[in-house]
């Protein structure tokens, strides 16, 4: 029956009209037993958000607002919020700065857009829960929000611009905090925000002369419609809290992109003697001729090999990153899994739109010393981000001041070439970032999200593969606590390709990341298209003598284990990086990934990479199983000499 | 066009609306409605009136009365219909299979296919023709099926024995034949709507491959491969569609490829996997549907995994995996049932099949190219080709996706066990589109990777079950997956290996590793067990001093259970290790080493190719090719006699050897598990694993002149050292650390051979643990470096000194000590103590605490070269 009701209704404007005709009938059908108490449809005695707010003279105004727009019926309803409320007086103001006089000058879309700007759904986010930087949750409004301190009065300031005079209002559904001033959500895009602010004329003007403006334009992919693939999910978030089950599946709501731009403003330019545009080309003449001499001659600033092209480039990331997305969130998160100490460098690699390069990022292990964009080890010379002009918020990105001009110069070029890269496997991929699923540090129970085919553009695969991203979970001895998970439907086999990075050209052993647990399945590894051996059994154990993985200590005679290193590097396998640890024992243990027996690295092989190029990962399962990746590294053939056991 | 949609589309909506309205106001406290007493003015006749009135459509409206569909069309809503004018029904008396030329010649069966094939029991527009619901969820634009009015029992033919299929299940009905349905599943209708083809990004190419060279227009919709002219007439009970021919139902693609001259050959294969399985169900319902009718009915089932369960009544998917008599597993299931009408991997909608089928010349090509030469070498006729063969031949033929099987997507086909299927549009010759799936005639045969790969000759041979069993011997994974490790091993095509296989005659004496060091050592054969399809070994005495084989004094079934289970497994996955080698043999180099690390020496190519083990250097013996095989990815090579790895350890060799001693002493006089360690078949050397190593021995006399000399010391003089106080044992514990280090210094990873040109480093076991400058600028905690320079004579090592020197050392050839191939085995379940203490001997003698030998496992082995050389190797 449900399959003939389909076939008839099955075009949309049918199912529409459908709709509201069976509405009506429900309406009218209940409209003949009018008698149900009012007062049965509460079980409670506190008020729910959206009456207290309509309750409170203080915020009158903006529970008018919240009633015109109709979201104080959702606030009265369950479910968790969090609400900045700005008070009356703050409504005023802002009617004032808008030029308008009351309320109903706003449109209703415009007002809808304020409301959900001042709202999150999902979280209580106490006082003491509000960290400097951006928050991690998106209020209603599908923009983020960044707390900072007030340098004189301590006291917490919302974009820098609403302070929190009164918080912690308890409330059945939710919390409040009062705030002094409205959120003023902007409707802009990353360029038009730049292009507002005067601090950075010559970027901007850079930015618009190469056309690189035209590469900050999207939005949203429109196509993308999560409800076509609920038939991947088999364990929802509710079914998990029902069952306590210790993950859920999720699919992404939407295909958002995102964009990061770091900037220098005409004050930075001016002590290096750079006033206008064409000091500014001049300026990248001089840094990119030397890296790219064979480019020297080309003087279309829109061509992409032209020096200021590259120099502008070089400040565009397709991933939407607040300062705490440069690096912290993925390694800094409460109960992370990677290992804090000083002397032990934690770097993040971000490709940019200046084809073929990559920004490090650094954090210096032990100290709070973060976001060293660049740094020349040598020198300890860095460039970072200006905290109090960070995160500045657009509709399709963010932006951040930098402290100094950024660029890919020859002497970062030759720190880059000469050292691994590793990079976790989430980072390569901007729609993980881009749509809030990396950097939410553990999730209990775990938050898996199942990526339909084609959501992600840097996996291409077979239509019997299922990928998913499983974001940090205390039990997984995993890199930043996340991996890369594919698998194949029943009975089928995997078979996939990851595009990588950008990789400077140089000679390489490549290496992969993954956790052995006996079932990931026979495979052929492919790079750049190149057969990497014979067939892998990764079905096998570390500890299986074909891999000879001993823990170190555990051999009198080889205390460190370096000779087992050696032995394994024979065998085509290393152990894992000594720089992160699994949060609970339980599945794995050790006190670090090389003391245990799961995480391995697979050495795929040595290849030379003539030029710095995004490179190709395929591999195709040979029997049933499961594959994952944890991450990848890149390390030059000159450098495994020396290199660390981190 | 667009408008008619539009219109028709808008009318529909209004309609649902109406009804919708209509049920409100019924449960609604009101009661009059407009359309209650007045008919819509744009709603037409009834389907009968239509169809009537229209004047075209005689044959049509005479086979709806002479079924008795009259009132029905006349009065019941929900019906859609596929109709064909009395033009179409001219050119279909023309020219047709059943051989008819008017109205009148039709028989009631034949009017029933072609009026219930026509109807769909509800009313779908076109638009939304191509939707459909699975377990709530609405599906657009993605259908390509339904279920029409046509029942199984409408038609069932009677088959006369000349028209079955050849196997023994037939044989018994060729004489009388008997009433057989196909397929005992509803027959649904296959229809192309543009929706369905921009969903799944069909061009207008893969349309024109489909149905042998339509085109299509934008918008056009076809039931099969036949044009709907007028879409969505509507009348009060339902819709008409007009075709452009008359719609004859087609048969499923076992039916056409059986029914094809041009398939026999195929189609031969095929019909070997299946059988008539008597239909109770369906016999009851006809007999009570005819009671004259008193035969039996069967149903033709094809042996699958997937499809019409023959013993159920219920609707199963779940395949035909038992033969006739209910009882009796099928060896070799197909991966569906090509005859299954309603063919379905989850909604009969979404999807259908597809096959590729090579024509019969392609057949006989393939069977006469190199490709299929073996094939025909070992079998001669397709006829002989045994059915374990024949199977995944047919299944790597068959896909179970349309939807992935259309020209524009054939370069990403990949068969089920993932390998590439390398078909080209070039390659179809023609299509038909069946009831449940695509069939593309072709002029290749796709041989699975089983065929062309190395495995492909032991695959096919009668002389290599013993080799094949073990190929084919499967290990299962946590998750409980089984995998046949070194058959996907063999088959990739990434790689090109030398396989080496011993034929099945040549393994009456594999001399055990683990029996070997023991005090009554052991000899296993080898053998086909033809009644129960499996190796087995039988256990003798032997003597490795003189050879001598005595009686036999056990036996294991390789198919047996518990502690034993393993140990012929275990010993042939072993022999198999050290008879294949990654890359070409035959690439100039004499020393070549296999997965299972052991050095092997060859000489001559193809069929004149010898090969000999560590053992059989010593031995003088050699395995010499019998056939020789060049298949796509690598050569296989058949072999007279198993090639024998070296049973002789490290230790061993230097023990045996004078003039090794002086530093055979050295290295035995270091501390326990230092450098040796009692594991396999004496001692092996402790840091050596699962790999391939050289071993430098300088000369006794240089030796004892560098301790003479003082820049070595003596383990005498080591141990004879005061350890009164603490810092005398420091300095003892340094004199012997430093002593074991110079030691571990002439060790070196990778096989290095005199005859090789050679120019690189190795890493020594010897770990720098300073950060003083090296000759090879060796990283602290990394491995000192030999650095070999082999001018294809012999070989000259430079040392990683620290001290700014050139230091050198060479090959000493005048003694023969040199290419001295051995190999150090690590034995399972080992604790501590000599291998006669972790086992017992063959005859069950020996240690009262040792395991059973037949319980014994080898685990893993590495294999090392050992030369002389005329100078000691140091690093400081």
């Amino acid at each position: 029956m449900k399959q003939i009701i389909s076939k008839l209704i099955g075009a949309n404007k049918a199912l529409c009209f459908i709709s509201i005709v069976m509405f009506l009938m429900i309406g009218l059908f209940s409209s003949c037993d009018p008698k149900i108490a009012d007062e049965s449809l509460y079980t409670f005695t506190d008020k729910m958000m959206g009456q207290y707010l309509k309750d409170s003279t203080d915020f009158s105004e903006f529970a008018k607002l919240l009633d015109t727009t109709k979201v104080n019926g959702l606030l009265n309803s369950y479910g968790t919020y969090t609400c900045f409320a700005p008070d009356n007086q703050a409504m005023f103001n802002y009617y004032h700065l808008k030029g308008k006089k009351a309320l109903t000058d706003f449109s209703l879309d415009s007002m809808k857009l304020i409301a959900y700007y001042h709202l999150i759904s999902g979280s209580v986010l106490k006082y003491s829960d509000l960290g400097k930087g951006q928050l991690p949750e998106l209020t209603m409004g599908e923009r983020y929000l960044t707390i900072s301190v007030d340098s004189v009065t301590g006291a917490l300031k919302i974009n820098n611009a609403a302070e929190i005079i009164k918080h912690d209002i308890l409330v059945h559904n939710g919390i409040i905090h009062k705030i002094n001033h409205v959120l003023d959500p902007t409707s802009f895009g990353i360029v038009e925000e730049i292009s507002k602010n005067s601090l950075f004329t010559v970027f901007y003007r850079a930015l618009i002369e190469t056309h690189m403006s035209d590469s900050l334009m999207k939005d949203r992919d429109k196509s993308y419609n999560s409800l076509l693939y609920t038939s991947l999910i088999s364990v929802s978030y509710e079914q998990a809290i029902a069952n306590n089950n210790w993950y859920f599946q999720q699919l992404p709501t939407a295909r958002k992109y995102g964009y990061t731009v770091l900037i220098e403003s005409d004050e930075t330019y001016h002590s290096y003697n750079i006033f206008t545009l064409e000091d500014l080309k001049n300026y990248a003449k001089t840094v990119y001729d030397e890296v790219y001499p064979e480019d020297a001659g080309i003087s279309d600033v829109t061509d992409r090999r032209n020096s200021l092209n590259r120099f502008i480039s070089y400040h565009l990331i397709n991933k939407r990153l607040s300062v705490s997305g440069l690096i912290d969130k993925y390694n800094m998160y409460s109960n992370s899994h990677m290992i804090d100490k000083a002397g032990l460098n934690i770097y993040e690699y971000i490709e940019t739109m200046c084809p073929g390069t990559l920004i490090e990022v650094t954090r210096k292990g032990g100290t709070n010393e973060t976001n060293l964009i660049n740094r020349i080890p040598e020198t300890d010379k860095s460039v970072t981000v200006l905290l109090s002009n960070s995160d500045k918020d657009a509709t399709n990105g963010v932006y951040h001041q930098l402290t100094g001009i950024l660029t890919y110069n020859k002497e970062f070029h030759n720190v880059i070439s000469s050292k691994r890269l590793r990079f976790d496997a989430a980072s390569f991929f901007p729609e993980l970032t881009n749509n809030d699923m990396r950097g939410k540090g553990n999730t209990a129970p775990n938050s898996q999200f199942l990526l339909p085919k084609g959501y992600v553009e840097r996996i291409s695969c077979s239509d019997e593969t299922v990928v998913g991203y499983l974001t940090p979970y205390t039990k997984y001895q995993d890199y930043q606590g996340d991996e890369i998970f594919l698998n194949a439907t029943s009975g089928k086999l995997y078979n996939f390709t990851i595009t990588t990075p950008p990789i400077p050209a140089g000679n390489y052993e490549v290496r992969f990341g993954y956790l052995t647990n006996g079932k990931r399945g026979v495979a052929q590894l492919y790079f750049d298209d190149v057969p990497c051996g014979v067939p892998l059994n990764m079905n096998t154990y570390a500890t299986n003598i074909s891999i000879g993985y001993e823990s170190p200590g555990t051999n009198a005679a080889d205390p460190n284990g370096y000779e087992n290193d050696k032995m394994m590097r024979n065998r085509g396998f290393m152990k894992g990086p000594a720089c992160f640890k699994v949060v609970v024992t339980g599945w794995s243990s050790g006190q670090n990934a090389r003391y245990s027996s799961a995480a391995l690295r697979k050495i795929i092989g040595i290849y030379t990479f003539p030029t710095a190029t995004n490179h190709k990962f395929m591999v195709k399962g040979l029997s049933t199983g499961e594959f994952m990746f944890d991450y990848m590294e890149f390390i030059p053939t000159s450098a495994i000499e020396a290199e660390d056991i981190y | 066009m667009k408008n008619n949609l539009k219109n028709a589309f808008y009318q529909r909506l209004l309609l649902l609306i109406m009804l919708a309205v209509n049920i409100f106001l019924f449960n609604s406290c009101q009661d009059d409605y407009l359309y209650d007493k007045t008919e819509p003015s744009w709603l037409g006749s009834n389907i009968y009136d239509y169809l009537k009135t229209d004047g075209h459509f005689t044959n049509y409206i005479k086979l709806i009365d002479d079924l008795g569909y009259t009132e029905v069309l006349k009065l019941t809503g929900s019906k859609t219909l596929f109709v064909a004018n009395d033009s179409a029904f001219n050119v279909f008396y023309q020219s047709n299979s059943w051989g008819i030329d008017n109205y009148s010649q039709l028989t009631p069966a034949q009017k029933k296919m072609i009026f219930k094939y026509s109807m769909l029991n509800n009313a779908y527009l076109n638009e939304t023709l191509s939707n459909y619901n699975l377990g709530g969820t609405l599906n657009e634009g993605m259908a390509m099926r339904c279920e029409t009015e046509l029942s199984a029992l409408d038609t069932i033919p009677f088959e006369s024995g000349d028209k079955l299929p050849d196997n023994p299940f037939w044989a018994k009905y060729i004489t009388k034949g008997l009433h057989l349905m196909k397929d005992n599943t509803t027959v649904p209708l296959v229809f192309f709507t543009q929706k369905f083809l921009n969903k799944y990004a069909f061009t207008n190419e893969d349309f024109s491959v489909l149905t042998h060279g339509l085109t299509r227009l934008l918008y056009d919709s076809h039931i099969f491969n036949i044009k709907i002219t007028k879409k969505d007439i509507v009348c009060k009970n339902g819709y008409i569609n007009v075709l452009d021919k008359v719609l004859i139902p087609p048969v499923n693609m076992a039916e056409y490829i059986e029914n094809n001259p041009d398939t026999k050959i195929f189609a031969k294969l095929l019909d070997r996997f299946c059988a008539p399985y008597f239909d109770a169900a369906n016999t009851l319902v006809y007999k009570q549907l005819h009671p004259e009718f008193t035969d039996s009915i069967f149903t033709k089932h094809y042996f699958s995994s997937l499809g019409p369960n023959a013993f159920t009544v219920s609707k199963s998917n779940s395949g035909t995996k038992y033969y006739p008599d209910g009882v009796t597993l099928v060896p070799n299931l197909l991966a569906y049932d090509p005859g299954w009408n309603d063919y379905t991997q989850g909604a009969v909608e979404a999807d259908m099949a597809a096959m590729f089928v090579p024509s019969n010349d392609a057949m006989n090509n393939y069977f006469n190219s190199p490709l299929g030469k073996l094939l025909k070498e070992r079998f001669i006729t397709w006829d002989n080709v045994p059915d374990e063969i024949v199977v995944p031949l047919i299944k790597r033929h068959m896909r179970t996706s349309l939807i992935e099987t259309v020209p524009s997507k054939f370069n990403l086909m990949v068969d089920a066990e993932n390998y590439k299927l390398p078909v080209e549009k070039s390659h179809i010759t023609s299509s038909y589109t069946g009831v449940n799936g695509e069939v593309y005639v072709t002029n290749q045969v796709y041989p699975p990777v089983d065929f062309i790969s190395v495995y492909g000759p032991v695959l096919f041979s009668d002389n290599t079950k013993i080799m094949k069993w073990a190929i084919k011997c499967f290990e299962t994974s946590s998750s409980g997956t089984n995998f046949e490790f070194y058959r996907l091993y063999l088959n990739s095509m990434a790689n090109k290996y030398s396989l080496f296989i011993p034929t099945d005659e040549y393994f009456s004496k594999y001399i055990d590793p683990i029996a070997y060091g023991q005090d009554v050592q052991g000899m296993l054969k080898f053998w086909w067990d033809v009644k129960n399809n499996v190796v087995n070994a039988t256990i003798y005495k032997y003597n490795k001093t003189n050879g001598l084989v005595g009686d036999s004094v056990g036996f294991i079934a390789g198919n047996a259970s518990g502690s034993v289970a393993n140990l012929v497994r275990n010993r042939l996955w072993s022999l198999l290790d050290s008879h294949i080698v990654v890359g070409n043999v035959e690439s100039g180099s004499n020393y070549y080493v296999t997965k299972a690390n052991d050095i092997v020496k060859v000489s001559g190519s193809g069929s004149s190719l010898k090969v000999q083990g560590g053992n059989d250097l010593v031995n003088s013996t050699v395995s010499n090719t019998t056939n020789f095989y060049s298949q796509t990815n690598g050569n296989t090579y058949f072999l007279d006699k198993p090639i024998e790895p070296a049973l002789k350890s490290v230790y061993k060799l230097l023990l045996s050897e004078p003039q090794f001693s002086s530093f055979f002493n050295l290295l035995n006089g270091a501390p326990t598990d230092s450098i040796f360690t009692q594991q396999g078949i004496d001692y092996r050397i402790r840091f050596f694993n699962a790999y391939r190593y050289t071993v430098y021995v300088p000369l006794n006399s240089v030796i004892d002149n560098a301790i003479q000399t003082g820049e070595l010391q003596s383990w005498d003089a080591i141990n004879a050292m005061p350890i009164s106080t603490a810092a005398q044992r420091t300095a003892q514990k340094a004199a012997m650390h430093k002593l074991i280090r110079f030691l571990k210094y002439h060790f070196q990873d990778n096989a290095v051979f005199t005859e090789q040109i050679v120019n690189s480093q190795y890493q020594s076991a010897a770990l720098k643990e300073d950060n003083a400058t090296t000759y090879y600028n060796t990283a602290k905690t990394r491995f000192l470096k030999i650095g070999v320079h082999g001018d294809g004579n012999t070989l000259t090592l430079t040392m990683d000194t620290n001290d700014g020197t050139t230091k050198q050392a060479h090959v000493v050839k005048d003694n023969g000590l040199y290419n001295l191939i051995v190999k150090d085995f690590i034995f399972g379940n080992y604790t501590s103590g000599a291998v006669t203490t972790q086992y017992k001997n063959v005859d069950g003698t020996g240690s009262a605490t040792g395991a059973l030998f037949s319980s014994s496992t080898l685990t893993a082995s590495a294999s090392a070269v050992v030369h002389q050389i005329d100078n000691i190797l140091k690093f400081e």
